[in-house]
Protein backbone atom coordinates (compact mmCIF):
# COMPACT_ATOMS: atom_id res chain seq x y z
CA UNK A 1 0.00 0.00 0.00
CA UNK A 2 1.99 2.94 -1.28
CA UNK A 3 0.04 5.72 0.46
CA UNK A 4 0.75 4.37 3.94
CA UNK A 5 3.31 6.60 5.57
CA UNK A 6 4.45 3.81 7.84
CA UNK A 7 5.12 1.49 4.93
CA UNK A 8 7.20 4.27 3.42
CA UNK A 9 8.92 4.93 6.74
CA UNK A 10 10.19 1.36 6.73
CA UNK A 11 12.29 2.20 3.72
CA UNK A 12 14.11 4.91 5.68
CA UNK A 13 17.12 3.32 7.24
CA UNK A 14 17.81 6.15 9.68
CA UNK A 15 14.70 5.31 11.73
CA UNK A 16 14.93 1.55 11.52
CA UNK A 17 16.41 -0.22 14.54
CA UNK A 18 15.75 -3.76 13.40
CA UNK A 19 14.26 -5.53 10.43
CA UNK A 20 13.81 -8.99 9.03
CA UNK A 21 11.49 -10.61 6.48
CA UNK A 22 8.34 -10.22 8.52
CA UNK A 23 8.66 -7.15 10.69
CA UNK A 24 10.63 -4.05 11.52
CA UNK A 25 11.24 -1.94 14.62
CA UNK A 26 11.55 1.83 14.33
CA UNK A 27 12.13 4.69 16.73
CA UNK A 28 8.93 6.69 17.08
CA UNK A 29 9.76 10.21 15.85
CA UNK A 30 7.21 11.77 18.21
CA UNK A 31 7.55 9.32 21.03
CA UNK A 32 6.30 10.04 24.50
CA UNK A 33 9.68 9.14 25.96
CA UNK A 34 13.19 8.84 24.60
CA UNK A 35 13.52 5.27 23.42
CA UNK A 36 9.89 4.86 22.39
CA UNK A 37 10.05 2.06 19.82
CA UNK A 38 7.36 0.79 17.52
CA UNK A 39 7.38 -2.77 16.11
CA UNK A 40 5.32 -3.31 13.00
CA UNK A 41 4.74 -6.01 10.39
CA UNK A 42 6.22 -5.26 6.98
CA UNK A 43 3.12 -6.56 5.25
CA UNK A 44 0.57 -3.76 5.44
CA UNK A 45 -2.37 -4.67 7.67
CA UNK A 46 -4.77 -2.14 9.15
CA UNK A 47 -6.00 -4.31 12.02
CA UNK A 48 -4.48 -7.02 14.17
CA UNK A 49 -6.89 -9.67 12.94
CA UNK A 50 -5.51 -9.41 9.43
CA UNK A 51 -1.94 -10.10 10.52
CA UNK A 52 -1.10 -13.84 10.33
CA UNK A 53 -0.80 -15.53 13.73
CA UNK A 54 2.85 -16.38 13.40
CA UNK A 55 3.69 -12.75 12.56
CA UNK A 56 1.82 -11.53 15.65
CA UNK A 57 3.83 -14.01 17.71
CA UNK A 58 7.03 -12.71 16.16
CA UNK A 59 5.97 -9.09 16.84
CA UNK A 60 5.57 -9.83 20.52
CA UNK A 61 8.84 -11.76 20.70
CA UNK A 62 10.69 -8.83 19.11
CA UNK A 63 8.91 -6.30 21.34
CA UNK A 64 9.94 -8.37 24.35
CA UNK A 65 13.56 -8.55 23.21
CA UNK A 66 13.61 -4.81 22.58
CA UNK A 67 12.13 -4.11 26.00
CA UNK A 68 14.91 -6.22 27.52
CA UNK A 69 17.46 -4.15 25.58
CA UNK A 70 15.82 -0.94 26.81
CA UNK A 71 15.93 -2.17 30.39
CA UNK A 72 19.61 -2.98 30.14
CA UNK A 73 20.84 0.04 28.23
CA UNK A 74 18.68 2.99 29.16
CA UNK A 75 17.55 4.39 32.47
CA UNK A 76 14.11 2.92 32.63
CA UNK A 77 12.00 1.96 35.58
CA UNK A 78 9.56 0.01 33.47
CA UNK A 79 8.43 -0.75 29.93
CA UNK A 80 4.90 -0.81 28.56
CA UNK A 81 3.74 -2.78 25.55
CA UNK A 82 0.58 -1.44 23.93
CA UNK A 83 -1.43 -2.45 20.90
CA UNK A 84 -4.25 -0.16 19.82
CA UNK A 85 -6.58 -2.17 17.65
CA UNK A 86 -9.38 -0.04 16.22
CA UNK A 87 -10.25 3.64 16.34
CA UNK A 88 -12.12 3.25 19.63
CA UNK A 89 -8.96 1.79 21.14
CA UNK A 90 -6.93 4.81 20.10
CA UNK A 91 -5.57 3.58 16.77
CA UNK A 92 -4.69 6.63 14.70
CA UNK A 93 -3.02 5.10 11.66
CA UNK A 94 -4.04 2.13 9.60
CA UNK A 95 -0.99 -0.02 10.13
CA UNK A 96 -0.72 -2.44 13.03
CA UNK A 97 1.88 -1.37 15.59
CA UNK A 98 3.14 -2.64 18.92
CA UNK A 99 4.37 0.26 21.04
CA UNK A 100 7.34 -0.44 23.30
CA UNK A 101 7.35 2.49 25.69
CA UNK A 102 10.05 2.97 28.34
CA UNK A 103 8.84 4.47 31.60
CA UNK A 104 10.36 6.20 34.58
CA UNK A 105 8.93 7.06 37.94
CA UNK A 106 7.07 10.39 37.84
CA UNK A 107 7.46 10.74 34.10
CA UNK A 108 4.07 12.38 33.85
CA UNK A 109 2.48 9.56 31.91
CA UNK A 110 -0.49 7.58 33.05
CA UNK A 111 -1.65 4.76 30.86
CA UNK A 112 -3.74 3.09 33.54
CA UNK A 113 -7.49 3.06 33.43
CA UNK A 114 -10.14 3.60 36.05
CA UNK A 115 -11.53 0.29 37.21
CA UNK A 116 -15.22 -0.46 37.18
CA UNK A 117 -17.39 -2.58 39.38
CA UNK A 118 -19.63 -5.04 37.63
CA UNK A 119 -22.44 -7.09 39.05
CA UNK A 120 -22.27 -10.87 39.24
CA UNK A 121 -24.86 -11.17 36.44
CA UNK A 122 -22.84 -8.96 34.14
CA UNK A 123 -19.73 -11.01 34.81
CA UNK A 124 -21.52 -14.30 34.23
CA UNK A 125 -23.11 -13.14 31.01
CA UNK A 126 -19.78 -11.90 29.66
CA UNK A 127 -18.10 -15.14 30.72
CA UNK A 128 -20.69 -17.26 28.88
CA UNK A 129 -20.54 -15.20 25.71
CA UNK A 130 -16.75 -15.27 25.66
CA UNK A 131 -16.47 -18.99 26.36
CA UNK A 132 -18.57 -19.68 23.28
CA UNK A 133 -16.18 -17.74 21.11
CA UNK A 134 -12.94 -18.93 22.69
CA UNK A 135 -13.75 -22.56 21.86
CA UNK A 136 -12.33 -22.03 18.39
CA UNK A 137 -9.00 -20.74 19.65
CA UNK A 138 -6.22 -23.26 19.28
CA UNK A 139 -5.39 -23.61 15.60
CA UNK A 140 -2.65 -21.13 14.93
CA UNK A 141 -1.53 -20.10 11.50
CA UNK A 142 2.09 -21.13 11.08
CA UNK A 143 4.68 -19.96 8.64
CA UNK A 144 4.52 -22.03 5.48
CA UNK A 145 7.78 -23.95 5.02
CA UNK A 146 9.81 -23.16 1.92
CA UNK A 147 8.91 -25.39 -1.04
CA UNK A 148 11.04 -28.49 -1.34
CA UNK A 149 13.18 -28.53 -4.43
CA UNK A 150 12.71 -31.67 -6.44
CA UNK A 151 15.91 -32.89 -7.95
CA UNK A 152 15.65 -33.67 -11.62
CA UNK A 153 16.71 -37.25 -12.36
CA UNK A 154 20.19 -37.40 -13.79
CA UNK A 155 20.38 -37.73 -17.51
CA UNK A 156 22.14 -40.79 -18.65
CA UNK A 157 25.34 -39.75 -20.35
CA UNK A 158 26.21 -41.48 -23.50
CA UNK A 159 29.98 -41.62 -23.75
CA UNK A 160 31.40 -40.55 -27.03
CA UNK A 161 32.72 -43.27 -29.21
CA UNK A 162 30.77 -45.97 -27.51
CA UNK A 163 27.75 -46.85 -29.46
CA UNK A 164 24.74 -47.94 -27.56
CA UNK A 165 23.03 -50.25 -29.97
CA UNK A 166 19.69 -49.82 -28.23
CA UNK A 167 19.70 -46.07 -28.88
CA UNK A 168 20.88 -46.58 -32.44
CA UNK A 169 18.10 -49.04 -33.01
CA UNK A 170 15.53 -46.56 -31.67
CA UNK A 171 16.84 -43.76 -33.86
CA UNK A 172 16.76 -45.80 -37.03
CA UNK A 173 14.71 -44.52 -39.88
CA UNK A 174 12.24 -47.17 -40.87
CA UNK B 1 9.62 -23.79 56.28
CA UNK B 2 10.43 -21.90 53.14
CA UNK B 3 7.35 -19.68 53.18
CA UNK B 4 9.05 -16.47 52.23
CA UNK B 5 11.24 -18.06 49.54
CA UNK B 6 8.75 -19.44 47.06
CA UNK B 7 7.17 -16.60 45.06
CA UNK B 8 4.47 -18.95 43.84
CA UNK B 9 3.25 -19.46 47.39
CA UNK B 10 2.52 -15.77 47.69
CA UNK B 11 1.29 -15.16 44.17
CA UNK B 12 -2.46 -14.89 44.00
CA UNK B 13 -2.44 -15.49 40.27
CA UNK B 14 -0.66 -18.80 40.71
CA UNK B 15 -3.45 -19.72 43.14
CA UNK B 16 -6.03 -18.64 40.59
CA UNK B 17 -4.36 -20.77 37.91
CA UNK B 18 -4.24 -23.74 40.26
CA UNK B 19 -7.92 -23.33 40.98
CA UNK B 20 -7.46 -22.54 44.66
CA UNK B 21 -8.96 -19.07 44.22
CA UNK B 22 -12.17 -18.63 42.26
CA UNK B 23 -12.02 -16.79 38.96
CA UNK B 24 -14.02 -16.69 35.74
CA UNK B 25 -11.90 -18.61 33.21
CA UNK B 26 -12.60 -17.85 29.59
CA UNK B 27 -9.72 -19.67 27.93
CA UNK B 28 -7.06 -22.18 28.87
CA UNK B 29 -4.52 -24.43 27.25
CA UNK B 30 -1.35 -26.15 28.41
CA UNK B 31 0.67 -22.94 28.53
CA UNK B 32 -1.66 -20.06 29.39
CA UNK B 33 -4.91 -19.26 31.15
CA UNK B 34 -7.26 -16.37 30.41
CA UNK B 35 -9.47 -15.06 33.21
CA UNK B 36 -11.81 -12.12 33.56
CA UNK B 37 -10.37 -9.25 35.57
CA UNK B 38 -12.46 -8.59 38.69
CA UNK B 39 -11.67 -4.88 38.42
CA UNK B 40 -12.10 -4.36 34.71
CA UNK B 41 -11.70 -1.29 32.56
CA UNK B 42 -14.66 -2.56 30.54
CA UNK B 43 -16.84 -5.68 30.71
CA UNK B 44 -14.86 -8.47 29.09
CA UNK B 45 -11.44 -7.30 30.27
CA UNK B 46 -9.34 -10.46 30.08
CA UNK B 47 -6.04 -11.20 31.80
CA UNK B 48 -3.88 -13.68 29.91
CA UNK B 49 -1.50 -15.40 32.32
CA UNK B 50 1.25 -17.96 31.73
CA UNK B 51 0.79 -21.08 33.86
CA UNK B 52 4.39 -20.93 34.98
CA UNK B 53 5.26 -18.16 37.37
CA UNK B 54 7.34 -15.32 35.92
CA UNK B 55 7.54 -11.86 37.44
CA UNK B 56 8.44 -9.85 34.34
CA UNK B 57 7.84 -10.40 30.66
CA UNK B 58 11.54 -10.14 29.68
CA UNK B 59 12.07 -13.31 31.71
CA UNK B 60 9.68 -15.35 29.55
CA UNK B 61 11.15 -17.87 27.11
CA UNK B 62 10.62 -16.95 23.46
CA UNK B 63 8.25 -19.76 22.58
CA UNK B 64 5.97 -18.75 25.45
CA UNK B 65 5.94 -15.10 24.35
CA UNK B 66 5.11 -16.20 20.82
CA UNK B 67 2.30 -18.41 22.09
CA UNK B 68 0.90 -15.62 24.27
CA UNK B 69 1.01 -13.20 21.34
CA UNK B 70 -0.91 -15.59 19.10
CA UNK B 71 -3.48 -16.37 21.81
CA UNK B 72 -3.85 -12.64 22.57
CA UNK B 73 -4.63 -11.93 18.93
CA UNK B 74 -7.25 -14.68 18.80
CA UNK B 75 -8.72 -13.65 22.16
CA UNK B 76 -8.99 -10.09 20.91
CA UNK B 77 -10.93 -11.34 17.90
CA UNK B 78 -13.11 -13.52 20.16
CA UNK B 79 -13.91 -10.45 22.30
CA UNK B 80 -14.96 -8.50 19.25
CA UNK B 81 -17.23 -11.31 18.04
CA UNK B 82 -18.70 -12.10 21.45
CA UNK B 83 -19.29 -8.62 22.80
CA UNK B 84 -19.72 -6.73 19.52
CA UNK B 85 -17.12 -4.16 20.49
CA UNK B 86 -15.33 -2.00 17.98
CA UNK B 87 -11.77 -2.23 19.23
CA UNK B 88 -9.40 -3.87 21.65
CA UNK B 89 -6.26 -2.88 23.49
CA UNK B 90 -3.50 -5.29 24.39
CA UNK B 91 -1.43 -3.89 27.25
CA UNK B 92 1.51 -5.18 29.25
CA UNK B 93 3.09 -3.44 32.23
CA UNK B 94 6.64 -4.45 33.15
CA UNK B 95 7.93 -2.72 36.24
CA UNK B 96 6.28 -0.56 38.86
CA UNK B 97 6.83 2.67 36.92
CA UNK B 98 4.95 1.10 34.04
CA UNK B 99 1.98 0.31 36.23
CA UNK B 100 2.70 -3.30 37.12
CA UNK B 101 0.75 -4.12 40.25
CA UNK B 102 1.18 -7.88 40.53
CA UNK B 103 4.32 -9.95 40.28
CA UNK B 104 2.97 -12.35 37.70
CA UNK B 105 3.26 -11.63 33.99
CA UNK B 106 -0.06 -10.78 32.42
CA UNK B 107 -1.35 -9.46 29.14
CA UNK B 108 -4.41 -7.26 29.46
CA UNK B 109 -6.87 -7.60 26.60
CA UNK B 110 -9.40 -4.83 26.93
CA UNK B 111 -12.50 -4.45 24.75
CA UNK B 112 -13.22 -0.88 23.67
CA UNK B 113 -16.15 1.05 22.34
CA UNK B 114 -16.25 4.58 21.00
CA UNK B 115 -17.05 6.90 23.89
CA UNK B 116 -16.75 4.21 26.55
CA UNK B 117 -15.09 6.62 28.92
CA UNK B 118 -11.93 4.59 29.36
CA UNK B 119 -9.16 7.06 30.06
CA UNK B 120 -5.60 5.91 29.61
CA UNK B 121 -4.32 3.35 27.11
CA UNK B 122 -3.29 6.18 24.88
CA UNK B 123 0.19 7.53 24.45
CA UNK B 124 0.54 11.33 24.33
CA UNK B 125 3.02 12.33 21.68
CA UNK B 126 5.88 14.76 22.10
CA UNK B 127 8.15 16.37 19.57
CA UNK B 128 11.58 14.75 19.49
CA UNK B 129 14.50 16.34 17.73
CA UNK B 130 16.32 14.33 15.11
CA UNK B 131 19.55 14.70 17.11
CA UNK B 132 17.97 13.10 20.16
CA UNK B 133 16.65 10.27 18.03
CA UNK B 134 20.02 9.76 16.38
CA UNK B 135 21.70 9.69 19.80
CA UNK B 136 19.31 7.06 21.13
CA UNK B 137 19.71 4.99 18.00
CA UNK B 138 23.47 5.13 18.34
CA UNK B 139 23.18 4.04 21.97
CA UNK B 140 20.98 1.09 21.14
CA UNK B 141 22.74 -0.05 17.98
CA UNK B 142 25.47 -2.10 19.69
CA UNK B 143 23.10 -3.97 22.06
CA UNK B 144 20.72 -4.60 19.15
CA UNK B 145 23.54 -5.97 17.06
CA UNK B 146 24.62 -8.27 19.90
CA UNK B 147 21.19 -9.43 20.90
CA UNK B 148 19.33 -9.50 17.60
CA UNK B 149 22.11 -9.84 15.06
CA UNK B 150 21.05 -6.75 13.09
CA UNK B 151 23.16 -3.66 12.60
CA UNK B 152 21.10 -0.45 12.43
CA UNK B 153 22.37 2.16 9.98
CA UNK B 154 23.73 5.19 11.79
CA UNK B 155 23.39 8.58 10.14
CA UNK B 156 24.85 11.77 11.48
CA UNK B 157 21.67 13.80 10.97
CA UNK B 158 18.29 13.40 9.42
CA UNK B 159 17.38 15.80 6.61
CA UNK B 160 13.97 17.37 7.16
CA UNK B 161 11.94 18.23 4.11
CA UNK B 162 8.84 20.40 3.99
CA UNK B 163 6.22 19.45 6.54
CA UNK B 164 3.13 18.01 5.00
CA UNK B 165 -0.30 18.02 6.52
CA UNK B 166 -1.70 14.55 6.47
CA UNK B 167 -5.10 14.77 8.11
CA UNK B 168 -6.34 11.66 9.78
CA UNK B 169 -9.99 11.91 10.60
CA UNK B 170 -11.03 10.19 13.80
CA UNK B 171 -14.56 9.59 12.62
CA UNK B 172 -15.65 6.00 12.62
CA UNK B 173 -17.82 6.00 9.55
CA UNK B 174 -17.01 2.46 8.47
CA UNK B 175 -19.37 -0.47 8.97
CA UNK B 176 -19.33 -2.83 11.93
CA UNK B 177 -20.47 -6.43 11.45
CA UNK B 178 -23.99 -6.16 12.88
CA UNK B 179 -25.10 -3.05 11.07
CA UNK B 180 -26.89 -3.50 7.74
CA UNK B 181 -24.12 -3.26 5.21
CA UNK B 182 -23.99 0.22 3.76
CA UNK B 183 -22.13 0.70 0.49
CA UNK B 184 -18.49 1.13 1.25
CA UNK B 185 -15.14 0.51 -0.36
CA UNK B 186 -14.02 -1.26 2.81
CA UNK B 187 -14.83 -4.99 2.82
CA UNK B 188 -17.59 -5.75 5.30
CA UNK B 189 -15.51 -8.53 6.81
CA UNK B 190 -13.62 -5.92 8.86
CA UNK B 191 -15.02 -6.18 12.37
CA UNK B 192 -14.65 -2.56 13.39
CA UNK B 193 -13.99 0.89 12.00
CA UNK B 194 -10.64 1.89 10.56
CA UNK B 195 -9.12 5.30 10.94
CA UNK B 196 -9.82 7.34 7.82
CA UNK B 197 -6.44 6.64 6.29
CA UNK B 198 -8.09 6.15 2.89
CA UNK B 199 -8.56 9.92 2.76
CA UNK B 200 -4.83 10.47 2.92
CA UNK B 201 -4.27 10.02 -0.78
CA UNK B 202 -6.71 12.86 -1.55
CA UNK B 203 -5.96 16.41 -2.63
CA UNK B 204 -5.12 17.67 0.86
CA UNK B 205 -1.63 16.19 0.69
CA UNK B 206 0.92 18.90 0.09
CA UNK B 207 4.24 18.66 -1.70
CA UNK B 208 5.78 15.20 -1.49
CA UNK B 209 6.26 14.25 -5.12
CA UNK B 210 8.65 11.42 -4.39
CA UNK B 211 6.88 8.70 -2.35
CA UNK B 212 10.24 7.39 -1.21
CA UNK B 213 11.32 10.72 0.23
CA UNK B 214 9.26 10.77 3.38
CA UNK B 215 10.59 13.10 6.03
CA UNK B 216 10.70 12.61 9.76
CA UNK B 217 8.09 15.30 10.18
CA UNK B 218 5.73 13.59 7.73
CA UNK B 219 5.94 10.44 9.75
CA UNK B 220 5.64 12.37 13.01
CA UNK B 221 2.54 14.17 11.78
CA UNK B 222 1.01 10.99 10.57
CA UNK B 223 1.74 9.05 13.73
CA UNK B 224 0.32 11.84 15.85
CA UNK B 225 -2.93 11.86 13.93
CA UNK B 226 -2.47 15.27 12.31
CA UNK B 227 -1.56 18.58 13.92
CA UNK B 228 -2.05 18.63 17.67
Amino acid sequence: MTDCVLCQALTRKDLVLYEDDQLAAILHPQGAQPGHVVVLPKQHSPILEQVPDFVVGALFVKANQLSRILFENMEVGGVNLLVQNGVSAGQRQSHVMVHVLPRKENDGLNLLWKTRQLSEEEFSSVELKLKEETKVIGQFEREKPAPIEIKQPEKLEVKEGIVDWRIKWLKRIP
Amino acid sequence: MSEGDDPQQQCIFCHIIAGAVAAKRVYEDEKVVGVLDINPANPGHVLLLPREHYAFMPQLPEDLVQHMGMVAKQLSFALIRALKVTGTNIFVANGESAGQRALHVMLHIIPRLEGDGVVGLDIPLKQQSSDELAAIKKKLSVPIKEALGFEPVINASVPESVQSNLPVSKSSALPIPNAPSPPSSVPSSLPFPLPDAQKLSSSEKSESPNPNKVSLSDIADFLSGGKQ
